[in-house]
């Protein structure tokens, strides 16, 4: 109890609120903006995090992650063109209620869902981390080993269409994290004589090149396409009226929609690889199926904009779970927070519950004063994000290029990421115009260390006997039961599918 | 369209593992370990998953290429091709980036970046020089004054030509 008060009094302190204020707002306008997303944000952003306190530096990467989820949801609505992924299903009845003239109705519907399922959650978070984590306290390097081969497939099947591409960028993705020294031996690995490489490939590098400069090639492909006839893009209305204000007791008759999709997001987020996207359209499924009248979804129903939002939303709490409890990130935002948790001293697992208590209360504090910022600033800055998301794309993208390259350059002070940062965009490319999922190669890469230490270890513990080590292990056996159940699942889905 | 562009890509995998399957030996000093947990452990086992999978991709994409006639949208999901264009925009982006990083050194940051913002307006799509030459030029400044006096991240401001 005393850690939760000091939790609390650290969260409210004056860093960690103005880091909350200006990541909610930079994740609101980044979000908003189509292409550009909260891991974006926090790939380009999470240098300048170093030089601050680990509290202030996680609050300022929290408001991004939240403040982002909900910035996705304004393009959605007013140019039925989805600023991230998971606002895509908050399109389908927000775009017609904007069209109708009722543009400000729909992003207080959007706002207030998004809130509220974000405050589900993270009280959801708050109840389930700390029993799991002592759970999670009895996993050995058997154990471990199977939990995140569990998540590599489980990321890799989801994430991309074609599960086999899934498996193969995740490889490659523990491949890459494999140049530098063996943890073991400390020998130098895949370092091709460069000592820079001795410390291994920086994930930010990586992470800006393949969100980043990928995106930017995207942009730039798109512009030739365009300029040249090829493929022509289609350009969404803009809904000029805003109309009238969200009435707080019709908010409140969604009671039913919200709940529901929240939980729908908290379970969803805390399984590595599904995303928030998925769990978007599980809201917005459920929250037609249990309406009353299914026949207006798609034409302007509120209901199709709560379900969705409050799902998306509860996935940043329910993502939560997984990370602190177990190390384990479950997407591409929280596998880019692991690098800065561990910039900062913080190395997530279940271990943190005892060392620092009083860091994951004030990181459960911190969330969910996020939800009001999240309130606050999205309620008086809607209108001017309104305007910000229709600047030329041109100078939008091109800042982005410049603060890549920037941001790389505070952080390492180094050409040499530099021709990472370029290496990887180009590999980022080719990798999102091919289907190998980049969420899958992440993963792998971040996970990588923390499944080579385990497997070593549990080859040497089970002295050439790996099979029975396995067998007298019964968390171990359960995840690996998980595994080969996963794996079939997602492939009779895809049978089924294409059937 | 056995040979379609994802196949040719999955072929590419295939040869460049292999080649990174031969080289890994030198490049794991591991002492002449002959422990099956060492070092080369995980590099081998990626490796080789990676190969294997590649192959199961090009199989079944070649196999349900060669009953459709076309590429399978199962395995297939974004079917976009790889374009003159889309090579110009790889190309250019990365030319851009790649010069960059070469003359930061010598230039400093702020020529740099001005040239590379520019550059990059022009290229998206900007047409109005002298306007996007001003805005490039209070990128760059406000980029660097938040650098420098927010964050204290100090930046190579002016160009350094004794390192020619």
């Amino acid at each position: 109890m005393e850690n939760l008060i000091i939790g609390i009094q650290n969260a409210l302190t004056l860093g960690p609120l103005i880091a909350l204020i200006a990541g909610v707002t930079i994740g609101i306008f980044m979000g908003a903006i189509p292409g550009l997303t909260a891991a974006m944000a926090i790939a380009l952003l999470a240098p300048i995090t170093f030089g601050m306190q680990p509290i202030t530096a996680i609050a300022f990467l929290i408001g991004i992650y939240k403040g982002g989820t909900f910035g996705g949801s304004i393009s959605a609505i007013l140019l039925n063109i989805p600023g991230s992924p998971e606002a895509s299903a908050t399109s389908f009845d927000g775009f017609p209620l904007a069209k109708k003239g009722r543009a400000r109705e729909a992003l207080q519907m959007a706002l207030f869902a998004s809130v509220a399922g974000a405050i589900i959650a993270d009280i959801l978070l708050y109840v389930v981390a700390a029993p799991f984590s002592k759970f999670a306290l009895k996993f050995g390097p058997t154990e471990l080993t199977f939990v995140v081969l569990f998540a590599f497939t489980f990321v890799a099947g989801l994430t991309g269409k074609s599960m086999i591409r899934g498996l193969i960028a995740c490889s490659f993705g523990i491949l890459c994290a494999m140049v530098g020294l063996d943890p073991m031996s400390a020998t130098p690995r895949l370092t091709f004589g460069f000592i820079e490489l001795f410390d291994g490939l920086s994930l930010l590098s990586i992470a800006i090149g393949m969100l980043g400069l990928a995106e930017i090639i995207f942009v730039l492909e798109k512009k030739f396409r365009e300029k040249y006839g090829l493929k022509k893009v289609e350009i969404a209305q803009f809904g000029e009226k805003r109309g009238p204000n969200l009435n707080l007791v019709i908010f409140f008759q969604y009671w039913k929609t919200i709940l529901r999709s929240s939980f729908i997001g908290s379970c969803v987020g805390a399984l590595p690889g599904i995303g928030a996207s998925m769990a978007a359209f599980l809201g917005y499924g459920s929250a037609k199926k249990y309406s009353k009248q299914p026949e207006l979804f798609g034409k302007g129903n509120l209901d199709g904009i709560a379900g969705p939002e409050a799902a998306n939303s509860a996935v940043v709490g329910g993502s939560f779970v997984p990370l602190l409890t177990l190390g384990i990130p479950g997407n591409v935002t929280t596998a880019l927070m692991v690098g800065t948790f561990l910039v900062h001293g913080i190395e997530p697992g279940p271990h943190v519950f005892n060392n620092q208590p009083i860091l994951i209360y004030s990181i459960f504090s911190i969330l969910l004063i996020a939800n009001f910022f999240n309130l606050i600033i999205g309620l008086l800055g809607s209108g001017i994000y309104s305007h910000i998301i229709r600047l030329p794309e041109y100078i939008i993208y091109s800042i982005v290029g410049l603060t890549c390259l920037t941001g790389v350059l505070a952080a390492s002070s180094t050409i040499f990421d530099l021709y990472i940062v370029i290496i990887f965009g180009v590999i980022g490319y080719f990798m999102k115009k091919f289907d190998y999922s980049f969420v899958a190669f992440l993963i792998g890469f971040v996970l990588a260390p923390e499944f080579e230490l385990s497997f070593r270890s549990y080859l040497l513990l089970a002295q050439g006997d790996p099979v029975g080590l396995l067998f007298s292990r019964p968390i171990a056996l359960f995840f690996f039961g998980l595994t080969i159940l996963a794996i079939f699942k997602i492939l009779w889905d895809r049978i089924i599918k294409m059937n | 369209m056995i040979f379609s562009l994802r196949n040719k890509l999955s072929i590419i995998i295939i040869c460049l593992s292999i080649i990174a399957l031969i080289i890994l030996p030198y490049q794991v000093n591991d002492g002449g370990s002959s422990f099956f947990g060492g070092a080369q452990l995980i590099p081998n086992l990626t490796l080789s998953l990676i190969i294997i999978l590649s192959f199961v991709d090009l199989v079944i994409n070649g196999f349900f290429s060669f009953i459709k006639k076309k590429d399978h949208n199962f395995l297939i999901s974004n079917g976009e091709s790889f374009g003159f264009y889309d090579f110009l925009a790889v190309l250019l982006i990365t030319i851009a980036f790649v010069t960059f990083a070469l003359a930061l050194p010598f230039l400093g940051y702020l020529i740099t970046s001005f040239f590379l913002i520019l550059f990059l307006f022009l290229i998206n799509g900007g047409k109005n020089i002298f306007k996007l030459a001003i805005l490039s030029a209070i990128s760059v400044i406000f980029m660097y004054c938040t650098m420098r006096f927010l964050f204290g991240i100090y930046l190579q401001t002016l160009p350094d030509f004794s390192l020619i």
